[in-house]
């Protein structure tokens, strides 16, 4: 398995509480404290992981999004990426950019690079879409073993113990494949002082979807960012009797 | 998770000292002390005579050395001459803490151990390593590591870290402390104290056969069972004829394998904060500033592993 890509997206940290616009046209995102996405981070780290393993020879981080991308590139390359490619989106674009316009452009990537692995985060904390290392796959029409607790690598290829409902679910792919990691797959390292120093030197390759020959105008239209509505506060209630007359008064039962 | 947020800050380096006005309120430290907002003014780089023996680094700009690889087993003349520096070091740093009082300038105390060191003979091992401007690092509250001296007084409940590393006869010896200035607060008291005993229990577990990752593993426990945080950013380090060489120290739980064998010098330099452990580096390149504006301290000692247990180089003699 020569060659990792591991996907990383830049969202907002996941300890800032998020505020809506007063537009209502989406989020705070202006001088809000952004980072990895966290199971991004668990990705990155499995990759390196093989690296130092000896079972991938390279690990390439890509990101796509606007020029603060770069960010969380070279915080990749700080925990032991080898190399970064920033997909540049411009701003505006990037609002409406959507998990489908992002697989085409990995899997583009995934071929021009000739990765025999791709690993994504399982979902981003901003969106929860839980979608791009699952299309990404089904373009490239490659297996996906999604929701990953361990991944190990056979002669055949990998054994991927997936987190299902219920339990845990051992399954054997082929590669070149597509996995998205999950929680407990890993704990990831911190960037130390000399990784940081190391990572300013290692190349990032700047690239536009129409290179990539990847069509990004938006396909949705953002009606309204709202905040959930304000949770009415409960009513305690002296008994059972008095419970199931609010209940029946309430028209609940 | 997102522990390693917010490097991006360390990769651009575009944070300006005006910049911290947005990290605003202090979290995790509730104590009572000057939070550092800004830098202030260095002085032009101080005169190093002739005859001192300087590094290599002093005629040509280089990177900060590299701390991968094997670490390197010390004959018994190197061990010799890495006492001597570790003395020396050790001396300076006390008598540079006996000047932290209410008042005078990090400045002053770089002055002043500028002129000690030269005095021994020695050369300031920090002075253009990797571009550092000045003879010592003085980092004060909640500054992690690597402050440059400069014309800030020091102020009535400061904490302040001064790394003292000298080269002498071919050899570098590191080690810190951080010293209370006049009346420091109960949180900021502990946090020193806290941290003093992190090392000396670091040092206690060394030895030879003994996993580097023993450090990082005690360091982890250490801070959760006193909640403070240990700043990651920032690794022990292989030292000798070299400032920082293999094997490196990381003072967070880890896996790493290495063994610790008789032979080997390495600094143990543990920086533990109040609040969270991440760090921005400002500017200046170089001054390491927490990003929620917590205290931290430091201590660190260049030690040796010997036949049968360690020997701290730079103890006070």
């Amino acid at each position: 398995m020569a060659r990792v890509l591991v996907g990383v997206k830049r969202v907002i940290d996941y300890a800032v509480k998020v505020r809506v616009k007063p537009d209502k046209t989406g989020v705070v995102t202006q001088g809000v404290k952004h980072s990895m996405n966290p199971f991004d981070e668990i990705a990155v780290e499995e990759a390196v992981k093989l690296k130092e393993k000896k079972l991938a020879e390279e690990v390439i981080a890509v990101s796509v999004g606007p020029a603060q991308s770069q960010e969380v590139i070279r915080t990749a390359l700080a925990m032991g990426a080898d190399r970064g490619v920033h997909v540049e989106i411009p701003a505006a674009e990037y609002e409406l950019l959507q998990p489908i316009h992002v697989s085409k452009i990995l899997a583009k990537l995934a071929l021009d690079e000739k990765a025999d692995l791709v690993i994504l985060g399982k979902q981003a904390i901003d969106d929860d879409a839980n979608q791009t290392a699952q299309m990404t796959a089904a373009v490239l029409d490659w297996p996906q073993g999604t929701f990953c607790n361990k991944i190990e690598k056979t002669d055949a290829g990998l054994t991927i113990t997936r987190e299902i409902d219920g339990g845990l679910e051992t399954i054997k792919t082929k590669t070149p494949a597509v996995l998205s990691a999950d929680l407990r797959l890993n704990t990831p390292r911190y960037a130390t002082l000399p990784n940081i120093m190391k990572a300013k030197k290692k190349p990032l390759k700047k690239v536009t979807a129409k290179d990539l020959g990847v069509d990004t105008s938006p396909r949705i239209e953002v009606i309204s960012v709202e905040d959930p509505p304000v949770r009415q506060a409960g009513a305690t209630v002296a008994d059972v009797d008095a419970l199931v007359a609010k209940l029946k008064e309430g028209g609940h039962i | 998770m997102g522990r390693i947020a917010l490097l991006n800050r360390l990769m651009s380096q575009k944070t300006t000292t005006r910049n911290l006005f947005q990290f605003g309120k202090v979290k995790g430290d509730t104590g009572k002390y000057e939070q550092i907002v800004s830098t202030g003014q260095v002085s032009p780089e101080r005169f190093v005579p002739e005859e001192i023996e300087k590094p290599a680094y002093y005629f040509k700009n280089m990177p900060p050395g590299n701390t991968l690889g094997s670490p390197e087993i010390k004959t018994q003349d190197q061990i010799d001459a890495m006492r001597l520096s570790g003395r020396l070091a050790a001396r300076i740093l006390r008598e540079c803490g006996k000047l932290a009082t209410v008042g005078i300038t990090t400045d002053q105390i770089d002055a002043f151990a500028h002129e000690r060191i030269l005095e021994s003979k020695a050369y300031p091992s920090p002075l253009r390593y990797a571009g550092f401007p000045k003879s010592i690092c003085t980092s004060i509250n909640n500054i992690a590591c690597h402050g440059i001296p400069d014309d800030r007084q020091l102020a009535d409940g400061d904490i302040i870290n001064i790394d003292v590393t000298v080269f002498l006869n071919g050899y570098h010896g590191d080690c810190s402390k951080t010293f209370r200035v006049g009346d420091v607060d109960e949180r900021g008291g502990f946090l020193v104290e806290a941290t003093k005993s992190c090392l000396d229990q670091c040092i206690s577990l060394c030895g030879p056969g003994v996993e580097f990752n023993e450090i990082g593993k005690f360091i982890d426990r250490y801070c959760d069972e006193h909640d403070l945080a240990s700043i990651a950013a920032f690794i022990g380090h292989g030292i000798g004829s070299y400032f920082h060489g293999p094997p490196e120290i990381l003072h967070y739980y880890n896996e790493i394998p290495g063994k610790m064998q008789p032979g080997m010098t390495f600094t143990i330099e543990p920086i533990l904060s109040l609040g969270g452990a991440e760090i921005a580096v400002l500017q200046d390149g170089w001054t390491a500033i927490s990003l929620d504006g917590a205290r931290s301290a430091q201590f660190e000692h260049t030690i040796l592993i010997t036949e049968t247990g360690t020997e701290i180089l730079t103890r006070d003699q």
